[in-house]
């Protein structure tokens, strides 16, 4: 055994000196509270500036492109959004082969010494947002192309070991059929509606977002239209719909498409699990877990006159956080503790030696380990669709949100908006809590 | 010194060596514009300019041109219509379509009116004209010449992926189309074919 821990009196000013040095290593979630704060103050600018004062860089770099490309949108500056999501793009296409040094530094130091690239769900949603960006500045043929690479990113995904529900994206899928629908590509819309449901209906096992309703009627008038009458017949039969609306009925109409962001993803926290004391050394592993923050509203309500519509929660960024990262959990334990043992070991053998010398390889040791809190922060904890069918003209489109309670908590008014017969109009909105701030 | 630390030092003078082999400045290297260079596997300007050029060479080879010309004792009027990429890269088909313009416009078979959005410009210069040019100078509206064709067109891929290897297809779909009576007088179609093999790891 070392010497430096042959006393009490050593071993607690060890400690003392150790839990100093470790207070001192902030995660990255923690540095993300003043953005935080800005974001609920609708200051995406002041976000703005403050994340280019002290960008993330290095293996961290991924979260500049993803924070930054979020900001501009909520700016409404939704081409310079996309540039940044094309740089977010190209980082996790190069650094998703795996490196031997990052796998090495990760085994001798931690996680988050290896390049940040997202999770599968975060990969997915880059190209999610890319084609909201382009849906907004009337670009359609573009966010198709964002539908396209979707499609590619899931089936590249699905030959990987994750788990199918965690790379299902039902929300995805709907998106690419409103594209479809939006361009009169009835057949492909058709094939993107029912692989949404399908994949809405897998993902009612493990979430609890179920199909939208939207989803329901877009399915049959969609089979309606393409002669598939036995598949209409049985969506109506399986979806209790009565009464729906025809497609040459839409085609005379126009559309808002309203996409909610409710509150933020959960933020990742580290919870130190090992305190121990081994041989006389304190050795700690520090694992990940995710802190949901309190998402605003309960319902969102869209009108345009005497006309209105309730949004329907399409996808629960909440859960299959949370899913994801149970599913990497027992990679991430076991590297944690293999680097523990690997740690406790080379500076028992070199305190052998050296006894001043493993001290301080112990302490860089125990500083060093950090959970890799990484996540894409600037992400809302869901997503809600309205969908309302309007006579063509220009409309102010009221926005309520409203409480558990039924209370409005928030309202907003989009001014003259312009509806055109047989086209969709895009409108997004972003709204954080001030209670967000509050964990769950 | 003893046999761990002469590891560890062995390794951690590896890792920097490894860490230090992509350091080095920016190298630039001019290249001929004709000279292929594929670098990530996309559509880029060798494609572009490729398909461009076999596409018109095919179109002004055709029998359509020979007939308009007998008929009309004329080169026939093109205009390019709009140009839908339909892949799952975001091309830039403006450049194709300035490929496809400078091909046509250097065979010399055919006359080439400016697209839609090129002529809002010419109409106010026009207009302009009108107020401030002297009589002698001034261009006079009503006098453009109305295209016989509109080319139209799509870029379309098929993409089969096995983890990081891609096969990438390409096909390239143009239609010329009489503006007289709809009637379609060429289709064209270019196919590309391109394996992209992605590594498994980096340093």
């Amino acid at each position: 055994m070392p010497q430096y821990f042959t006393t009490i009196a050593n071993r607690r000013l060890c400690f003392a000196l150790l839990c100093s040095i470790s207070s001192g290593c902030a995660t990255y979630s923690e540095s993300f509270r003043p953005l935080e704060k800005e974001i609920i103050a609708q200051r995406p600018d002041k976000a703005l500036k403050r994340l280019e004062k002290s960008p993330p860089s290095g293996n961290d770099r991924l979260l500049y492109f993803l924070d930054k490309a979020m900001f501009l949108r909520m700016m409404g500056k939704y081409s310079e959004s996309n540039q940044s999501l094309e740089e977010a793009k190209k980082y996790i296409k190069k650094f998703s082969p795996t490196s031997i040094t990052e796998e090495t530094a990760a085994f001798f130091v931690n996680d988050s010494t290896r390049a940040f690239i997202g999770a599968p769900f975060e990969q997915v949603l880059v190209h999610l947002y890319a084609a909201l960006n382009y849906l907004q500045m009337g670009e359609l043929d573009s966010a198709r192309v964002e539908s396209q690479q979707v499609d590619i990113k899931l089936k590249t995904l699905s030959q990987s070991d994750q788990k199918p529900i965690l790379i299902a994206d039902p929300f995805a899928r709907y998106l690419t059929g409103i594209i479809y629908e939006d361009l009169g590509e009835w057949s492909n819309a058709m094939i993107a509606y029912r692989k949404a449901y399908q994949a809405y209906q897998a993902h009612g096992k493990s979430y609890s977002v179920t199909i939208p309703e939207y989803l329901k009627h877009d399915l049959i008038r969609l089979a309606d239209y393409e002669g598939l009458r036995d598949e209409r017949d049985r969506y109506i039969k399986e979806f209790k719909i009565s009464q729906w609306q025809k497609l040459q009925t839409r085609k005379n109409k126009g559309e808002i498409i309203f996409i909610m962001n409710n509150g933020l993803a959960p933020i990742k926290r580290q919870r130190t699990v090992a305190h121990a004391a081994i041989n006389g050394q304190l050795v700690r592993v520090s694992l990940p877990f995710y802190q949901k923050r309190r998402n605003g509203f309960y319902t969102a309500h869209l009108s345009a006159g005497n006309n209105s519509a309730l949004t329907s929660e399409v996808k629960d960024v909440n859960s299959i956080a949370d899913k994801t990262l149970a599913h990497f959990m027992p990679g991430i334990t076991a590297r944690a503790i293999a680097r523990a043992v690997a740690k406790h070991k080379v500076a028992d053998k070199v305190g052998d030696q050296n006894a001043w010398a493993g001290l301080a390889m112990m302490v860089t040791n125990f500083a060093t380990e950090v959970a890799d809190t990484r996540s894409w922060l600037t992400l809302p904890g869901e997503l809600h669709l309205g969908r309302l069918p309007l006579k063509p003209g220009k409309y102010d489109i009221n926005l309520e949100l409203r409480g558990n309670g039924n209370h409005i908590l928030h309202t907003y008014q989009y001014k003259d908006v312009q509806v055109k017969r047989g086209a969709k109009t895009y409108l997004t909105y972003h709204w954080v809590s001030p209670n967000s701030l509050r964990s769950k | 010194m003893p046999l761990l630390i002469r590891k560890l030092l062995i390794l951690y003078i590896g890792l920097s060596i490894l860490s230090l082999a992509g350091c080095g400045g920016t190298k630039v290297a001019r290249k001929d514009v004709d000279e292929t260079i594929d670098l990530s596997g996309a559509w880029n300007d060798s494609d572009s300019r490729l398909v461009s050029r076999a596409m018109i060479d095919d179109m002004l080879d055709q029998r359509w041109l020979r007939n308009f010309n007998r008929k009309n004792k004329k080169p026939p009027t093109v205009i390019v219509g709009r140009i839908r990429n339909l892949s799952h890269e975001h091309i830039n088909v403006n450049t194709f379509v300035a490929d496809i313009e400078r091909a046509m416009v250097n065979s010399g078979e055919v006359d080439f009116v400016a697209s839609r959005d090129e002529r809002g410009d010419i109409r106010d210069e026009r207009k302009d004209q009108d107020l401030h040019a002297s009589e002698k100078t001034r261009k006079a509206m009503g006098q453009e010449t109305g295209a016989d064709f509109m080319l139209k067109g799509s870029i379309n891929t098929i993409i089969d992926a096995q983890k990081r290897t891609q096969v990438r297809f390409y096909q390239v779909d143009l239609t010329l189309i009489s503006l007289t009576n709809n009637r379609k007088v060429w289709v064209g179609q270019k196919k590309i074919k391109k394996l992209v093999e992605g590594s498994n790891l980096r340093y």
